[in-house]
């Protein structure tokens, strides 16, 4: 009896590999390009643990355990740029959700077509800008000398123009809403798909039934994009460890005193290492990165699962 | 069945297209490519053959590919063949230029050394030569410059030679450039002359104050000191004769020419402090642009844009036609004292490495020291082609323009960087040079005095982590305070605790026993 039904099961396993062939087939080259693009440079790992001599190569140089990851570390630096790095991005993926739902609500509300897309186009032309370009419009308008926020805003006000690049204080909201203002067409973009999506029928039978504009976005819109955020969250999450370079570099103009709150990992690893050159301690970088990167995902992964497990990206 | 076979073929079918369709592109471009570089090079060789058996030699010309930084120039392969028509006969090479743009060249050249790229030899510094040193990236030149260096020896001399000789391993040779220089101030002569600024009184950077004052009472708009956080501001420049940096400038030689040979933190003496309160001291009373220290205008298009009076620069015969060349304006120059310091890095500043990936350094170095002797092969490099980048209006004196209807803009070749090529005294001279300029600088070389670590190369092996950390701190700290943007009394403090931290004092500790040894030695 036991063994017929494990026959069977065999069989029908056999079967549904016969009958799902063609799809395997598909997906092969895109896990073989996988494979090749980000599993066998995981090999270069070791060079973080290697005093790199290009005379011996990668494998012949001699190890020299954690020492690679000491300057990472070595000062009070090492707990500044932590802290930057995943505060800023914490703020950045509550700011750019939040923020980029509320407009793909109002995008979605507006009745004329044209005016429609209009917005949408707009929205996104802030992110196709190269961060250096940023970093001058930024400064067009922070610039102590030239800049419109001490010659035009401030004075009507009756303030005083103010060092901007001087003082740290100010940047957690600069850089703030700038990631905001270059990023949030992008996030906004996938939320319009996800409402464009939801059943319209759900609206028609709310509508019949008396609910106000405001409680059909509470109660279909906003459930309908759950799913939407929660795994944009989580792809955010898993590169909280990382940190947009180019905004972080560009935007204060590397400018020195402002550095407790503008120095993040990538940018002190950056100024470590230019002058050095030294592969082994950039590498050992990338690796603290993605090791603390990789458990903060599977911990915030697990955070969803026990609260809305049909959510979980596995 | 058969509907699935179908299906499953159908389903191999488009997975194939699929992926011949991305990398088709790709190849077919990439096979093409090859195939006419292939084709040509066959052409190429076939016809060497039948001159090698005409001529009966046997070798191939060997590539020697030589990175420089600078601007690219439109018409790199015209001279690029009149160099190699120069070498080829000679000794059987060719000359391939990388011209690697300012911005990024640090970058780049790292990749560049470490990939498998092809590269013979580059122009660095030996700060960056001992990194390389240290990871591998180039070879020894000791035996080379002994097998080779015939030319080197007679115009570098032995002494400059040997002076990159760290711990046995030489990191490169020196350029024929040096040029001591003083700490001294350039000011646009036409507000001098309309402020009637008695420049006789200017004995010190102090007294630069009054001038700024009576200069920005007339001209509220402008800068009176061009300042900014790199190595073109201010405090650095002063820094020309007050101490000798040692290399890195994390432990220095203060007062270099008083025989003390104890190293100590630049950022912990009275003359960091004095200096830096003296430029915040301009900087409030908005002498100093107020964003300097995160300026990143040159300052030649600042003065060319009229919004600057002046400039603290090293100056040295020569610096004052660049000026005026590049500015368009005409200046008055005050020197803060006469005779030069030739510090521990007057030979090791400009160096010639060769890299490790160089498939034959003995003949890269061949190359590199022919290159030396001949005059043709550096004006080739820095002006272009007699007649067509420029011509001579007055042969006897080396001097030389643009031809007719030549200008800057639309001049095919001019490198016009003669300091970092090999020997840049070999060549001409730009109308309004001073022709005895090679002579001046001569003579000023020799009236310098030597830094009591005159020739001393500070080997960091083994402390990267400290320098890893010491750069972030610099970085950090030394724009904003030498740019005079900030209060030293509040910074300079915060700056040397971090410094302290970061372990500054390992280096200093190192760095003076490196140099104990190193003075024993050459008593």
């Amino acid at each position: 009896m036991s063994s017929t039904t494990i026959a069977v099961k065999k069989k029908s396993k056999m079967k549904q590999f016969k009958k799902y062939f063609p799809l395997y087939l598909m997906l092969l080259p895109g896990c073989v390009y996988l494979f090749i693009n980000n599993y066998i440079p995981m090999a270069g790992i070791v060079i973080a643990f290697k005093k790199m001599d290009f005379r011996k190569g990668i494998w012949g140089s001699p190890w020299n355990g954690l020492e690679n990851f000491r300057f990472l570390f070595q000062t009070k630096d090492a707990f500044i740029i932590t802290r930057n790095t995943i505060l800023y991005n914490l703020a950045f993926i509550i700011v750019n959700m939040v923020v980029g739902i509320l407009l793909a609500i109002l995008i979605c509300e507006i009745q004329s077509k044209l005016a429609k897309k209009i917005y949408q186009s707009v929205i996104l032309v802030p992110f196709l800008m190269s961060m250096v370009i940023l970093s001058y419009i930024v400064y067009a308008l922070f610039s102590s000398e030239n800049g419109m926020v001490n010659n035009s805003i401030l004075p009507l006000f009756g303030m005083e123009p103010k060092s901007w690049y001087n003082e740290p204080q100010y940047w957690p909201a600069i850089l703030i809403i700038t990631n905001c203002w270059k990023g949030v067409g992008y996030g906004c973009l996938i939320y319009i798909s996800t409402i464009i999506g939801i059943d319209k029928t759900y609206y028609e039978a709310a509508k019949l039934d008396g609910a106000t504009r405001w409680q059909q976005i509470k109660y279909i819109t906003l459930p309908g994009l759950k799913t939407t955020v929660i795994t944009l969250t989580l792809l955010s999450v898993g590169r909280i460890f990382y940190s947009d370079f180019g905004l972080f570099y560009q935007v204060p103009m590397n400018s020195g005193t402002i550095l407790n709150t503008t120095n993040v990992i990538d940018t002190y690893v950056y100024r470590a290492l230019l002058q050095l050159g030294n592969v082994g301690m950039a590498s050992a970088a990338g690796v603290y990165q993605s090791l603390v990167g990789f458990v903060i995902v599977l911990l915030s992964n697990l955070l969803v699962k026990k609260i809305d497990p049909d959510s979980a990206l596995f | 069945m058969k509907r699935k076979v179908i299906a499953v073929m159908l389903a191999a079918l488009t997975v194939c297209g699929a992926v011949t369709g991305c990398a088709g592109g790709g190849t077919t471009e990439g096979e093409a490519g090859t195939k006419t570089e292939d084709t040509t090079m066959e052409d190429a060789q076939e016809e060497k053959q039948e001159d090698a058996k005409k001529e009966d030699t046997e070798e191939e010309p060997y590539t020697v590919t030589m990175v420089l930084t600078g601007t690219q120039q439109r018409d790199e392969e015209r001279i690029e063949e009149k160099i190699n028509a120069i070498l080829e006969p000679e000794l059987n090479m060719k000359l391939d230029l990388i011209v690697l743009p300012w911005g990024s060249s640090i970058q780049q050249l790292q990749l560049m050394l470490s990939g498998d790229e092809k590269i013979d030899c580059f122009y660095t510094d030996s700060q960056h030569a001992l990194q390389y040193m240290n990871n591998g990236q180039i070879a020894d030149m000791t035996e080379l410059i002994d097998k080779y260096g015939t030319n080197l020896k007679e115009i570098i001399g032995e002494y400059g030679l040997k002076s990159l000789s760290v711990g046995g391993f030489t990191i490169g040779i020196p350029v024929h450039f040096q040029e001591a220089s003083v700490p001294g101030v350039f000011m646009r002569k036409d507000l001098v002359e309309k402020y009637n600024i008695d420049v006789s009184k200017i004995k010190e950077p102090a007294d630069l104050g009054e001038v700024f004052a009576a200069v920005k009472a007339g001209e509220p708009n402008m800068d009176m000191l061009f300042s900014n956080g790199s190595t073109n501001g201010p405090l650095y420049r002063l820094g020309f004769t007050a101490y000798d940096p040692l290399g890195s400038s994390m432990g220095v030689l203060m007062d270099p020419t008083s025989g003390d040979t104890t190293v100590t933190n630049l950022y912990e003496s009275d003359w960091y402090m004095d200096t830096a309160k003296m430029l915040y001291d301009w900087y409030k009373a908005g002498y100093i642009n107020k964003d300097a220290a995160t300026e990143s205008e040159s300052w030649s298009s600042l003065f060319k844009a009229g919004q600057v009076f002046s400039m603290i620069t090293g100056d040295h015969p020569g610096i004052l036609t660049e000026f005026e060349v590049s500015t368009g304006y005409e200046f008055e120059v005050v020197d803060f004292t006469d005779v030069a310091i030739k510090k521990s890095n007057y030979y090791s500043d400009i160096i010639y490495a060769i890299a490790q990936n160089s498939e034959d350094p003995d003949k890269t170095m061949q190359c590199l020291d022919y290159m030396y002797g001949s005059a043709d092969i550096m004006n080739l490099l820095n002006w272009g082609e007699e007649g067509v980048d420029y011509v001579y209006i007055d042969e006897e004196k080396d001097i030389i323009d643009y031809p007719e209807g030549v200008t800057l803009d639309n001049v095919g070749y001019s490198f016009n960087l003669a300091w970092e090529l090999p020997n840049g005294r070999l060549t001409h001279l730009w109308k309004g040079s001073d022709p005895d300029v090679n002579k001046k600088t001569e003579e000023m070389n020799e009236k310098g005095i030597n830094s009591t670590a005159f020739g001393f190369i500070f080997d960091s092996t083994g402390m990267d982590t400290q320098i890893a950390a010491l750069d972030n701190v610099y970085n950090q700290y030394a724009p904003s305070i030498g740019s005079g943007t900030v209060d030293p009394e509040e910074y300079v403090p915060k700056f040397v605790e971090a410094l302290k931290t970061a372990g500054v004092d390992t280096v200093i500790e190192e760095k003076q026993k490196q140099l104990d040894a190193y003075l024993e030695q050459n008593k």
